[in-house]
């Protein structure tokens, strides 16, 4: 059955993105959790579920990605038989105003290796999304149901949730789908960005969409055709979050320190969490390193005071150095004395002797990469 | 066609280590965990990978299944190559015979084929039970410049020390005149690594001789170098002054891991050196409300709500509230439940140390010295609720206490 199935992830989100982040690399490589990249989460679903043939669509500054997912081999996707391709950006001298201005346009221009394929299903996915889903029983579902599209949702109270929501009728079935952006206080079906649509639909949408000028997927594939197609709801269950601003990316990294989630998403030995390894050494904790409530990856030599913190790799906290309620991403160095409050730093940051940085939890403060504080 | 190599590695891997007891019951010694994150072999594996030697055969005889399943394609080190790479190289059999590796020259006897596929200049002999960084290249220069048929890799020891190695005594420009093996009285104190770089058409000839006469033991220390000393060929002693350590025993294997932790011990993980190792993608590690932390190193995985002083964590660990770790090597996956204390031992794989149990204990509580020792938990053991394992104790793999 999943042997049957196409996925094409898109590495941008065509929307809101959390810029201080993403400005300078994919979407889907924002780093996460202390030595994952955004996209990881997505990929271990899908090879947990032996979806072997994976299309990634790039826009651009997608070295991140390229340099991330390399052949696909850290996820056992260099296969012989599809396995893992990076569709990169390809004009010619009549799509040169395509420039994957939307997740339409995207996959116009991956058109032909859409029709190519001999898949009969095709799964679509943004590469944002914090969540294990379990992409085998999504598609057992679209097959029962006979449906055309089924979008995976989520029944939850997410006040600031923007993007499309969706009602049900008792059989599952999608009769109305919308953009939302008021802010709810009672639960609602917010859908996230993972579509199963058998393959010939998806080919006959894209050159309606051609026709008609369609550029919104929600809009003009669900929501205009929401009579005439049979479109069906998928939940998910357990944790989920979507990264669309720096907001919703701390929010999600934190969560990672409560005992529930961190063991769902990132300590669950039945769904492994696959990520590209690199050589790094164990950490070391010196004489004075305080650590309490924190994640700390590989690499990183610890001589200051960490609470509730997300370490990344080879990151140096040298005697002195508070840090509380951090993110503080690979190769990061907090020198002597230094105090972080509710901060995030980039990859390469250095902290200056004696500083003081702080944020606040709803708004925290960005270093950009490389920065030299 | 094979394109012809400058030199080649052959890396001794087959030895049981049998002074590590529980430690290689299951397990040849050179797939022994070390350090948080590797395995012994990953040293000369490395070593080779940064001195851009790109053709490795391993010889493996005990218990192979893990290190062959370890060393794989050989891609952590670099060493999945189209024309060279590295070859798990075990006994076999032909249509006359069948017999094991009798001897550490023997064994490379057994693989003349191997070796003449590549037609190296120079052969690299290496054991798989040191820890050490070391740049072959720098040595092969040596080898070189002295036009050697054998350069053997020595390191300073202290008179006292001297009398446990083979030891070399050399003229002023390095070169060997005699080789004493364990001398009462040692003339000097250069003793061998068993790192050999030989001249491969040389060498094949001894090799060829020693299998000819009758009661040879076949081995590099006890044969070949003296054979070759007697016939006056070139031999040079190459003096490395870098960390080494031989990990053959419990104590050393614990020492060596406890080296990490002392800055002054001149082993350093975190180099341009790098020691290679095939990981597994786990999670960083987690660290609880109730740790406290100092002076260790932590792998990924784990998971700590205890103490940890002096203790080196493999991945995926977990160390509850109120346990007490003090000089402790505590390798991959192993639990440490709540009040439990292990101190001065060494925890294989998979191990339960369960509520309150006491797994070895700090040499000053010992009155007697000679009943101290390093107390060490096979894998898979249990070590039930209140249970105590004394000092030098071992629990063999599997076993429940």
């Amino acid at each position: 059955m999943t042997s049957r199935t196409m996925c094409i992830l898109f590495s941008e989100s065509y929307g809101t993105a959390p810029k201080e982040l993403s400005a300078r690399r994919t979407l889907a490589t924002v780093p996460f959790a202390g030595r994952y990249r955004l996209i990881d989460f997505v990929l271990s679903s899908l090879v947990k579920a032996r979806i072997q043939d994976i299309g990634v669509i790039t826009k651009e500054h997608y070295g991140s990605l390229t340099d991330h997912l390399g052949w696909g081999k850290d996820w056992d996707l260099d296969r012989k038989n599809g396995g893992l391709r990076i569709l990169t950006p390809f004009t010619t001298s009549e799509s040169a105003t395509t420039r994957n201005r939307s997740k339409i346009e995207a996959l116009l221009s991956v058109k032909r290796f859409i029709e190519r394929s001999d898949k009969e299903y095709i799964l679509l996915s943004d590469t944002n999304l914090v969540m294990h889903i379990d992409f085998e029983a999504m598609l057992a579902y679209h097959i029962e149901q006979g449906a055309d599209i089924t979008m995976l949702y989520q029944t939850k109270v997410c006040p600031n949730h923007t993007g499309c929501v969706i009602d049900l009728n008792e059989s599952g079935r999608v009769i109305d789908a919308f953009f939302s952006s008021t802010q709810h206080e009672e639960p609602q079906n917010a859908a996230f960005g993972v579509y199963i649509v058998n393959k010939s639909l998806l080919v006959s949408l894209l050159d309606r969409a051609y026709t008609f000028g369609w550029v919104d997927f929600d809009r003009d594939f669900i929501t205009k055709n929401i009579n005439k197609l049979k479109i069906f709801g998928f939940a998910h269950n357990g944790f989920s979050a979507v990264i669309d601003t720096v907001a919703d990316y701390y929010d999600a990294s934190l969560k990672m320190l409560e005992p529930d989630i961190r063991r769902e998403m990132l300590f669950q030995s039945d769904t492994p969490l696959l990520t590209r390894v690199k050589n790094s050494v164990p950490t070391i904790y010196g004489f004075n390193g305080k650590v309490k409530n924190s994640l700390i990856a590989d690499g990183c030599k610890i001589d200051g005071e960490v609470n509730n913190c997300i370490i990344f790799r080879d990151v140096e906290i040298e005697k002195g150095a508070i840090l509380n309620n951090c993110i503080i991403m690979q190769s990061t160095t907090v020198r002597a004395g230094a105090r972080l409050n509710c901060v995030i730093t980039d990859k390469e940051v250095t902290i200056g002797k004696e500083h003081t940085l702080s944020g606040y939890p709803t708004y925290p403060y960005v270093v950009a990469k490389g920065q030299n504080v | 066609m094979k394109q012809q190599k400058e030199m080649i590695t052959m890396l001794l891997a087959g030895g049981q280590g049998s002074r590590l007891y529980v430690l290689t019951k299951e397990v040849a010694k050179p797939a022994v965990p070390f350090g948080g994150k590797y395995r012994i072999i990953d040293f000369p594996l490395s070593n080779c990978a940064n001195s851009g030697i790109d053709t490795v055969g391993v010889l493996t005889q005990y218990r192979p299944l893990e290190l062959n399943s370890y060393i794989g394609n050989g891609q952590p080190w670099d060493l999945d190559r189209m024309n060279g790479g590295v070859y798990i190289l075990p006994p076999y059999a032909t249509d006359k015979e069948s017999e094991w590796y009798k001897g550490t020259a023997n064994a490379i006897y057994q693989n003349i084929n191997f070796i003449d596929r590549y037609n190296p200049e120079n052969v690299l002999i290496l054991s798989g039970d040191h820890i050490y960084k070391m740049d072959y290249a720098q040595m092969l220069a040596y080898h070189k410049e002295k036009k050697a048929d054998a350069t053997i890799a020595v390191l300073d020891v202290s008179l006292e020390e001297a009398s446990r190695f083979g030891i070399m005594n050399t003229n002023e420009d390095g070169s060997i005149y005699e080789f004493e093996e364990k001398p009462k009285h040692p003339k000097s104190t250069k003793a061998s690594m068993g790192i050999y770089i030989f001249n491969w058409q040389k060498l094949r000839q001894y090799l060829i001789d020693d299998e000819n006469t009758p009661g040879s033991s076949n081995d590099f220390g006890k044969n070949i170098i003296p054979a070759m000393l007697a016939n006056h060929e070139r031999m040079f002693a190459y003096q490395f002054d870098g960390y080494w350590k031989d990990v053959g025993t419990i104590e050393s294997l614990w020492e060596a891991n406890m080296d990490l932790l002392n800055p002054k011990s001149n082993i350093n993980l975190d180099s341009d050196w790098r020691i290679f190792a095939r990981n597994e993608p786990h999670p960083p590690h987690f660290v609880g409300d109730q740790a406290k932390i100092a002076e260790s190193i932590v792998s990924e995985g784990c998971d700590i709500n205890g103490s940890l002083w002096y203790t080196v964590l493999f991945s995926g660990v977990t160390v509850e509230e109120g346990a007490e770790l003090n000089s402790a090597v505590v390798m991959s996956n192993s639990v440490i439940k709540k009040g439990a204390s292990v101190k001065y031992a060494i925890v294989a794989e998979d191990a339960i140390i369960e509520e309150g149990a006491v797994v070895g204990d700090d040499p000053c509580n010992c009155s007697d010295p000679s009943e101290w020792g390093i107390a060490v938990v096979g894998r898979g053991a249990v070590v039930k609720k209140g249970q105590v394992v004394r000092p030098k104790e071992m629990i063999e793999p599997g076993q429940v206490r």
